[in-house]
This record gives C-alpha cells, sequence and structure tokens, in this order.
C-alpha cells in the first residue's frame, strides 16, 4: 500500500467513523414499529432498530466513498484523458470484505431465527392471573386463548372457540395472555395484520395458520388485510380493536355470548362460514 | 480447426430443390394473420367450451394470433421451406427487407434486433409509466378514491405487469444482442431465428397484455395469486397468454445466448477476458432459460382451470393455492435477479472506461455474479414468509436469503476497488452508474430488513417492501439501462445523445425519483398496505408529496424521450467513433457500423481493461484472416 | 445458378434466407444449443411433476383422489408411453443413419411419424374417454390432464419437427449436410420418451 493509499484511507477512514456515530446516534431516535404491546412486538422493534443500527453506518460508508472518489479520483479537467494506476486487485482485501460482510449478515440471520423461536413461546406471565369467564381458562401455563380469525371479501370475523365460539366483528384481547390465532380464509388469501400487535399471518383458504402473541400493554390496535384480495383490499381495515384488562375482556366476551345466543354456531373447524355482520357492528 | 472451403469467393450454399414462391411476409401479414388467427380462435373455444366463463375463447383468440402473427411475420418460412424442400438462401447479414424497413420486420441480423427491442422497450415502459402516473394521481387522495376500486387494481396490474416485461427484457435485449456478438469477436449470433423469436414474442405480449382492460382487467397485480385470479373474467386471460409468450421470449433468448457465448467466442477472448458485461448477460440467460420454464407451466395450470375445469389452485377440490405460490415465486425470484445481474454487468463496465482504470477483482466480481445466480434458486420462499408455509422452513429461507447479499455487496466491492486512486470522468453514463450503487444500496439494505421473518412481519405486504423493489429496480436497473442508452447510443444510432440535457436528466431523475420513493418506506412502517385504493387519512400528506415527485420523475423521463428523439432523427451530425476514449472492441470499429460486424474475425490480444499499462496491446487485432462463413470457430490460431 | 444469392429488393418472397455456417462450427453450436433447450423443457415438466407430489402431500379436502374417481386404465397408458419410445428410438436410430445411410434414415423417420401419430391418436382418445369427470375437480384428475395435454402438444410440435427431418434426409437434404441438427432432434426425443416414461410410472402407479 502505498503514502498516496494509506492518506486517502486514513481520511476516508476517520470521516467514515465521525459520520457514522452521528448517523447511528440519529437512528436510535427513530420511532420503529410495531412498538410493545406484545411480547413479539418488542422483539420485533428491537430486530428493525438494530438492523437500522448496522445499516447506518454501511450506507454512510458508501455514500461518502462515493463522494469522495469523484472529487478526489477526478480527471484533470482541461488536460488529456489520462489512465488510472493498472491495479488489478488485492486478494488479501477481498477477503477481508467477503468476510465481514458474511459475519454481519450472518449475525443478522442468528438474531432473526432466535426472534423466530422465541415468538411461538409462550411469555411466562405472573401468578396473579384470574381463569377467564366461561369456556375454561385460558392463561393457565399450557393453553393458550384461541381465537380464530376468518378471513373473507372483505372484512375479518374473530371467534373464540374458548367461549362457545363467540363471534365479533371486532378484536378484543386480555392483556397479559398467550393467545394463539387460527387464521383461515373462506375465498381468496387475505392476510390478518394487527399493526401494533407485531402479527402478520396469510388466510388462505382450507388452511388453519396458526400464529402467536402475548398481550403485555392495554390500547387500541388496527388490524388491516396485508393481502391484495380484491376490489375493497384497501377498506379491509379495522381500527376498533383493543387489548384490554382481563376484567373488561370478560365482560365484552359476556356480552357477545349473550348475542349469539339465538344463532345456531357450527362447532371450530379450520374452514368456517361465519353469519352475516350482525347490525350495529 | 476447420478446413477453409475450395471456393473463395463467397459462403457456401445449402442445394435443394428449385421450387420458388412469392408470398410476401412483413409486420403488414403478421398483423393480419394475426386478427385472422384470434377470430378462428376463438370460434374454436366457443365451441369448444366445457364451461360459460367465456375464457377458452379468448385463451384460444391469444394463442392462435401469436401463432399466426408469428407465421404471417415470416417465422414458418424457414420450417416450411425444410418441410417442403424450397431453396434456403444464405446471407450473411440475414435480412429479407432493406432500408427502415428492416427495423418494422422479421431481420436475422443481430444489431437490428438490438434496436428493435430497444424502441419496443422504450415504448412498454411508456405504456407502464402512464399506468404508473394514473395510479399516483388517484392515491392523492384516499377518501373517496378518485379511480373505482376495480379500474384501481386494473391499473396496478397493468403497470405492474408492463414493467415486469420491460424489466425482464430491457438490457439483455437492446444491449445483450446488439453488443455481445461484437464483445466476443462474432459476426453473428448461435441462432439469429431463436433471437429474432425472442424479439417478436414481445409485441403480441404488450398488446394482449393491452388488451386486458376490453375484457374487464384483472385486479390480481403482477403476482397472479390464486384463488384470486379465479374471480377475474377474460381479463386475467392476457396475464396468462401475455406472461407465457415474455416466459417463451426468456428461454429462446437464453439458449442463444448462452451457446453464443460458450461457442463463438473468437480466439483470444478466454472466459477471464470476457468483459463484465457480456457476464452479466450470460448470468442472467442462464436464470431466464431455466427458471421460466417453470412459470409457463404454472400459467397453463392455471389456464386449464380457467378453460377445463382442472383444479390445480382450489383447494376445495384436491388443489391449493399454496401451488401457485411455490410455483410462481420459485419462478419469481430468479426473476428479479434476471433483472439486476446485467444492470450489475452494465455499471461495472462503465465504471471501469469511466474510471479508466482495470476492473479491480475481476475474478472476484465473477464470482459474484455466478454466486447470485446460483443462490436464488434457493430464497424463493422469503416470499412465503407470512403464508402459512412449515414454520420449519422459514430458518433455511432466511439464511439463504441473508447469504445472498453477500455476493451482491461483492459488486459493491468490485465498483469501489475501480474507483480508488482512478481518474473518474463524470459523464452522463457515469453519473447514472453512481445513482445506481446509491439507489442499489439503499434497494439492497431494505431486502435486508425484509429478509428476516420477525421484521418481515411488519414489513411484507406493505409499502415498505413495494419502496425496497421500486429501489431495486428502477433505481437499479432503470438507471442502469439509461446509463447504458447514454453510453450506447452513438454506436447503434451514429447519433450523439445531448450530453448537457443529459446531465439535468440526471439529477432531475436522480433527486426526483430518491424524494417520491424514500418515503414510502415510512409508509408502509406506518401501516398502509400495498395495492390499496384507499388509506389511512393521516397519511395523504405522505401520498401527495410521493405523487408529487413522481410526477416529476415521470417528467425528467419525458425530458429523456424528447432527447432520444431529437437526437436520433433531428440531428445529422455522425457520432465520434469512440467518443468515451474506451478500450473495449465495439468502440474500436468505426460509427457507423458496417453490416458485416468485422471482415476479419478479430484476435483478442489482451482483456478490454487494460487501462495505465502504457506496454497493453489494443484489446483485439483486427487485422487477422478473412472470415470464411465459419463464424469465430473457424478463425486462424493467434499469431504467435 | 448464381453461387451468389441476391439481396433482394422490393417484393419479399417465401425464399428464406439463412445464415451461412459451416457444418463443424454448426455441430458445436447446434449440440450446446440442445442441450439447453431440454434442460430448459425439463424444468416445464419438473413443475408438472412438483404439482404431483406436492398436491397429494396436501390432500386438501381429501380431494387428492376420491372413491367415485376411476384410475385411467393402465394398458392405455402403456400403449402410449411405449408408441413414444418406439417414436424417440427410431427417430434417434435415423438420425445416426442419416449422413450416411440417407435411405434408411428416411425409413426410420417415416415410422417414428407413423408411431408418433398413432402415440397422438391413442391419446386423444384416452382424454376423450377419462374414467373421471374432470368437472367434478380433484387433485389427481387435474395434474393427470395437465400433464398427458403438455406432452400431447409437445410431441405434436415434435412430430411437425420430425416431417421436416424426412425430407432433408434425402440426399441433397439439410440434414445429410448438417447430421447435427438431426442428431440433436434424436435427443430431444429421447428426452420426450423419458418424460413420458416417468410420467407414466408416475400417474399410472404412484397415485
Amino acid at each position: 500500500m502505498s503514502r498516496l493509499d494509506r492518506t486517502h484511507a486514513l481520511r476516508l477512514l476517520v470521516a467514515w467513523a465521525v459520520l457514522s456515530v452521528v448517523g447511528v446516534l440519529i437512528a436510535m431516535q427513530v420511532h420503529l414499529p410495531p412498538g410493545d404491546q406484545s411480547t413479539q412486538a418488542t422483539d420485533e422493534t428491537s430486530l428493525l432498530q438494530l438492523m437500522l443500527i448496522i445499516s447506518t453506518p454501511v450506507f454512510v460508508g458508501v455514500v461518502l466513498f462515493i463522494l469522495y472518489s469523484v472529487f478526489a479520483f477526478r480527471q484533470t479537467r482541461g488536460a488529456a484523458l489520462e489512465d488510472g494506476p493498472p491495479s488489478y486487485g488485492n486478494f488479501r482485501l477481498q477477503v477481508a470484505w467477503v468476510a465481514i460482510t458474511a459475519i454481519i449478515v450472518l449475525l443478522l440471520a442468528v438474531i432473526g431465527i432466535n426472534g423466530l423461536t422465541s415468538s411461538a413461546a409462550e411469555t411466562n406471565f405472573a401468578s396473579s392471573q384470574a381463569a377467564l369467564g366461561t369456556g375454561g381458562s385460558a392463561t393457565t401455563s399450557g393453553h393458550r386463548l384461541q381465537v380464530q380469525v376468518i378471513g373473507q371479501q372483505w372484512w375479518f370475523t374473530y371467534r373464540y372457540p374458548d367461549f362457545g365460539g363467540a363471534e365479533s366483528l371486532h378484536l378484543m384481547l386480555p392483556v397479559n395472555t398467550n393467545i394463539e390465532f387460527h387464521v383461515t380464509s373462506t375465498d381468496v388469501v387475505h392476510s390478518f395484520w394487527a399493526y401494533e400487535l407485531g402479527v402478520k399471518a396469510d388466510a388462505n383458504p382450507g388452511v388453519d395458520n396458526i400464529t402467536y402473541v402475548s398481550t403485555v400493554r392495554t390500547g387500541a390496535f388496527t388490524v388491516r388485510c396485508a393481502e391484495l384480495c380484491g376490489i375493497w383490499h384497501g377498506h379491509m381495515a379495522d381500527t376498533n380493536n383493543a387489548v384490554v384488562s382481563q376484567a373488561d375482556f370478560t365482560t365484552w366476551i359476556a356480552q357477545v355470548q349473550k348475542d349469539n345466543s339465538d344463532l345456531n354456531l357450527p362447532p371450530y373447524s379450520p374452514i368456517y362460514f361465519p353469519h352475516p355482520p350482525i347490525k350495529g357492528d | 480447426m476447420a478446413v477453409a472451403p475450395a471456393v473463395d469467393d463467397g459462403p457456401p450454399i445449402i442445394q435443394s430443390s428449385e421450387r420458388r414462391i412469392v408470398i410476401p411476409t412483413n409486420i403488414l401479414t403478421g398483423i393480419a394473420l394475426a386478427a385472422v388467427g384470434y377470430w378462428a380462435g376463438a370460434q374454436l373455444g366457443i365451441s369448444f367450451a366445457l364451461n360459460d366463463a367465456g375464457n377458452t375463447e379468448v385463451l384460444l383468440g391469444y394463442t392462435f394470433a401469436s401463432i399466426m402473427f408469428l407465421v404471417g411475420i415470416g417465422f414458418a418460412n424457414y420450417p416450411l421451406a425444410r418441410l417442403f424442400g424450397w431453396r434456403v438462401t444464405p446471407q450473411p447479414a440475414g435480412d429479407d427487407h432493406d432500408g427502415p424497413w428492416r427495423y418494422l420486420n422479421l431481420s436475422l441480423d443481430h444489431k437490428v434486433i438490438g434496436v428493435q427491442y430497444l424502441v419496443a422497450m422504450l415504448m412498454a415502459m411508456l405504456f407502464g409509466g402512464i399506468g404508473a402516473m394514473l395510479i399516483r394521481t388517484s392515491l392523492l387522495v384516499p377518501d373517496p378514491p378518485i379511480v373505482a376500486p376495480d379500474k384501481y387494481l386494473t391499473l396496478v396490474s397493468m403497470h405492474s405487469v408492463m414493467m415486469i416485461f420491460v424489466a425482464s427484457a430491457a438490457i439483455v435485449g437492446p444491449f445483450g444482442n446488439f453488443f455481445v456478438p461484437y464483445m466476443i469477436g462474432t459476426n453473428r449470433m448461435a441462432f439469429p431465428r431463436l433471437e429474432a423469436l425472442s424479439f417478436w414474442l414481445v409485441p403480441p405480449a404488450i398488446v394482449i397484455l393491452l388488451a386486458a382492460p376490453i375484457f374487464g382487467g384483472f385486479q390480481t397485480g403482477w403476482t397472479g395469486y390464486t384463488p384470486l385470479s379465479e374471480q377475474a373474467d377474460q381479463g386475467f386471460d392476457s396475464y396468462i397468454v401475455g406472461f407465457t409468450l415474455i416466459g417463451l421470449a426468456l428461454v429462446v433468448s437464453g439458449v442463444n445466448m448462452l451457446t453464443t457465448i460458450i461457442q463463438l467466442r473468437a480466439p483470444g477472448m478466454t472466459w477471464t477476458r470476457l468483459p463484465i458485461f457480456v457476464w452479466g448477460v450470460f448470468s442472467a440467460s442462464i436464470l431466464g432459460t431455466f427458471a421460466a420454464p417453470i412459470l409457463a407451466a404454472a400459467l397453463v395450470m392455471q389456464g386449464l382451470d380457467r378453460t377445463v375445469n382442472t383444479t390445480f389452485f382450489i383447494s376445495s377440490a384436491g388443489g391449493s393455492p399454496y401451488l401457485w405460490e411455490n410455483l410462481f415465486w420459485f419462478f419469481g425470484h430468479p426473476e428479479v435477479y434476471i433483472f439486476i445481474l446485467p444492470a450489475f454487468g452494465i455499471v461495472l463496465e462503465l465504471i471501469v472506461h469511466f474510471s479508466r482504470k482495470p476492473l479491480w477483482g475481476y475474478r472476484t466480481a465473477v464470482v459474484g455474479l455466478l454466486g447470485v445466480t446460483l443462490l436464488s434458486w434457493f430464497v424463493w420462499q422469503h416470499h412465503l414468509f407470512m403464508s402459512g408455509i412449515a414454520p420449519a422452513l422459514r430458518p433455511f429461507f432466511m439464511f439463504s436469503t441473508e447469504m445472498i447479499s453477500i455476493p451482491t455487496g461483492i459488486v459493491f466491492l468490485v465498483a469501489f476497488g475501480t474507483m480508488w486512486r482512478a481518474r473518474i470522468s463524470m459523464t452522463v453514463p457515469m453519473l447514472f452508474s453512481l445513482g445506481f450503487l446509491f439507489n442499489f444500496l439503499i434497494g439492497g439494505l431494505s431486502g435486508v430488513f425484509l429478509s428476516d421473518v420477525p421484521s418481515d412481519t411488519t414489513l411484507h405486504g406493505s409499502y415498505f417492501s413495494m419502496a425496497h423493489f421500486h429501489f431495486t429496480i428502477v433505481g437499479g436497473e432503470i438507471f442502469a439501462i439509461v446509463a447504458a442508452i447514454y453510453y450506447w447510443f452513438p454506436k447503434m444510432t451514429g447519433r450523439m445523445l445531448n450530453q448537457t440535457w443529459g446531465k439535468i436528466h440526471f439529477w432531475w431523475m436522480f433527486i426526483a425519483f430518491n424524494l417520491a420513493f424514500m418515503p414510502l418506506f415510512a409508509a408502509g412502517l406506518l401501516d398502509m398496505p400495498r395495492r390499496v385504493s384507499t388509506y389511512a387519512v393521516s397519511l395523504q400528506t405522505l401520498n401527495d408529496w410521493v405523487s408529487v415527485w413522481a410526477f416529476i420523475l415521470f417528467a425528467s423521463m419525458v425530458l429523456f424521450a424528447i432527447n432520444i428523439i431529437w437526437s436520433w432523427f433531428f440531428t445529422f451530425k455522425v457520432a465520434p467513433a469512440n467518443p468515451w476514449q474506451a478500450r473495449s472492441i465495439e468502440w474500436m470499429l468505426p460509427t457507423p457500423l458496417g453490416r458485416r460486424n468485422f471482415e476479419k474475425i478479430p484476435v483478442f490480444t489482451g482483456g478490454p481493461y487494460d487501462y495505465g499499462n502504457p506496454s497493453a496491446k489494443p484489446a483485439a487485432d483486427l487485422g487477422g484472416p478473412p472470415d470464411r462463413g465459419m463464424g469465430s470457430l473457424g478463425a486462424e490460431p493467434a499469431p504467435s | 445458378m448464381s453461387q451468389h444469392a441476391p439481396h433482394s429488393r422490393g417484393l419479399p418472397n417465401l425464399v428464406v434466407t439463412a445464415p451461412e455456417w459451416a457444418p463443424e462450427v454448426d455441430a458445436r453450436v447446434t449440440r450446446v444449443g440442445q442441450w439447453i433447450f431440454i434442460g430448459a423443457d425439463a424444468m416445464f415438466f419438473v413443475a408438472f411433476f412438483f404439482a404431483f407430489f406436492y398436491l397429494k402431500s396436501l390432500n386438501n379436502d381429501h380431494s387428492w383422489m376420491t372413491q367415485w374417481m376411476d384410475h385411467p386404465r393402465r394398458n392405455g397408458g402403456t400403449i402410449i408411453a411405449g408408441l413414444l419410445v418406439v417414436s424417440a428410438a427410431l427417430v434417434f436410430l435415423g438420425a445416426r443413419a442419416v449422413a450416411k445411410k440417407p435411405a434408411s434414415a428416411r425409413m426410420f423417420f417415416w415410422l417414428a411419424l407413423v408411431a408418433g401419430v398413432l402415440c397422438v391418436g391413442f391419446q386423444v382418445n384416452e382424454l376423450k374417454n377419462l374414467p373421471f369427470d374432470i368437472t367434478l375437480g380433484g387433485g389427481y384428475p387435474s395434474v393427470f390432464v395437465g400433464l398427458k395435454s403438455v406432452l400431447m402438444v409437445e410431441l405434436v410440435g415434435a412430430l411437425i419437427w420430425l416431417g421436416t427431418h424426412i425430407h432433408q434426409a434425402s440426399p441433397t437434404g439439410d440434414s445429410t449436410a448438417r447430421p447435427a441438427s438431426a442428431v440433436a432432434f434424436g435427443h430431444f426425443m429421447i428426452f420426450l420418451a423419458g418424460v413420458s416414461l416417468v410420467s407414466y410410472l408416475v400417474l399410472y402407479f404412484l397415485y
């Protein structure tokens, strides 16, 4: 490496270090979704934040290199065209680059796989859990609250098999609970996306797509369809959902069961055709 | 090596019987026969339909129309000649027609095909771009939407499918066909008829796609998911036939391109001296040839479902939407690398010539391109992360998708090594190449965000994913195409594009593109799904900003179009033979180019990238022995 | 007769232009191209085989194969596959003979054409007399109809191609001058026969 090489490299490295630090500090201020309403959401937000933080020095480095090169390594204006030095490569540098990029992406893959396995695991909530309503306890260890999500053109219906199959057009969930979604569709492919909960699962006809969430904070959340399902795909959204306290949930589900009591709903099945929407929902 | 034929004045003529029929075949007979073909196919479809959905007639109509178009334009001539023993007239430049009329007709000259492709791709991009403008107009207001939801989705589908057609062929078609024979030192491609066929499949595909709205359009986007597609009327049949034609074009082009590069390199053009652009075309052609048939099969299955009442994709009758998802994406992921690999080839090629330095790490670059080619077969299920596939599969595909960013990063490594301590000329092609690097960096980094399942949970199916692929395809491939046009226009057309307007075009396009598409990452993070005609009112300011900058971006392309038309048809100053003073072989030839590429097959005496070495020989010796119709394989070995 | 073909001006004609190629160059180019094309076509059929095994494993709604579906008769399938194998073998033998013995090559090609046409005939007959009602759906019926149809369409195309080789196997024909193209076609027919055999196994025995 010649002296000229070292000068340029040093300048670039220093600039990169400084700008990267600034960039990372800015990146850490960005508020990323989905938030902290569930353990999965918290994990996903952390992963997104990590990726943003890793991306920042990469982005800064590339942009800096391009800008530096076009100024420092320019043809002399007005003079005849000159060639650059005949350098064909540097084996060690190439190996170093490939190794570093490989390590970074491997790291991200491992973290991602880790997050994947933990998102399916149950969160161990504090022992002050009360059994919920008729139909069985939903928070004793090993049994998650079952919620069936039925997509159709163009709304979602939610069904609670633990509570006699009570149906609702809005999704209410108790806080501090492990929940198991069974997502299916009656016509085309939809996708159940509960934004603040960090949950997304495609609704395929004839398929029981299982995904999990562990709620840790009360609050409203939005559900949208995330897979093109026809003309009103954009309208397939509902902001009237919430994670509520367990007492509130018990009250609510009891009301839903009462509303459903005159309907003869079939037992739980991955393929299911819900009744038409109840007026006023 | 082969023995020179005894006769010294011309190529050998294949003897055959003397029958000679004079029947014209040209674009007009092609169009006429296409109309007849459509009518015949539709009649057949109506009589033999097994259901009353009307798909059989449209599908058969389009199929017969396409076949009769190809017959009408002259593709049946050679098979008929062989079938009935008519005279086959060998011609070096392979043309039945003369003058500008050549460009509208079947030509076996790879230069003509390259120009035909260029014009077709630009026109298709115009149609797709108009679709985009209509989409962004509709998205100015969330509720009530400016365009009705069913028409909106047809707009989205038309825009996306048209742009996919463009992206599949817009580099290999014009520039691969035009320049690969020059770069490897041959006078013709291995299979000129296949090359011509790969072009002539494109106009029918475009016309069939444009016909979709007549039949009610289709609402599935370019991914054609079932069972939604089965709800579409005959408009979806355009998708089936149009996409099949493009898939066939990919296969046919690939067979020709791969054979040419493998077999017809001139003496001295070893694999390690191949220009990196040719490597980009080569690797993309591998993917096109072997991935497109899967798409064709899946489209046939959709067609059968719509006509013969099979149930490949209906889960209540033994089929499965997952079958489509898997088949489509097994093709679909290599497809996006078909888009970008030739773009990598262009950008690296241009950076070398405008840095006047050898390609740094040539073998590493080749390994990078081939690595991407290989790995792209193993990542397709990352499009299905949220679909409900077996959970055990997801870690593997996360891992493979992360891995593919390593060879992709090698492209940046090689580009940077080349620019290091170089003598950079900030010409218009170089500006666009650097713009490519910036845009593709963002596109590629956002791909990493999408590649891990936990982060993908929020991002999949949202505007984040839209921004990702627009940065890689538009910011990446389209910028590379524009760079290639500015670079090679003088050689292809004999005219220079106006460089001042080119620089204005670059800054206008680059700024407008980034300002239009960068906020879309935010839109996705803010809970906006893809392909929606309406959205949360809180996002209206963001969408309006995006739409305005999209209009400005479109305007920059209008400027580009004006530059092209003006320079090509209304300026008469011939471009210099080597305006960039580049070392590669196409610039060693005169402008305008002769009908015959090389009077004598060149002998390559060095790489095209030997800048900075005062004792380096020129890339090729053009003064070798005469070409005796043996192509590159017939030339004498390099003089010692 | 002029050695140089006149560059056509004005009225285009059906006399086709063929770029000149010396036979040795042609042979090498044809060989490479043939393998690439066969590879691509193999991928086309792989998609159908994937559909077979995937839909069978999913057995959605227990509708892969239901009780009221009768399996296609194996005799019919054997005849069809057998005829295609015979045809392919004849083409291959003919292709090898075309350079030295064009007359026997033509005989082989004609016999192969007859076998091929018979094969198409039997296949059409099988598809018209399916033992199951395709309108009732089902995974296996769909794959059966799909795979058999595309094989038949490719066979029809191949037989047209064979037709050109029949004429070109005359002493002044193209195949005699360029036997590589006939050999390449022979390889393609063997490939098609191979696909047919695999389909036969899968469709008639592995359901």
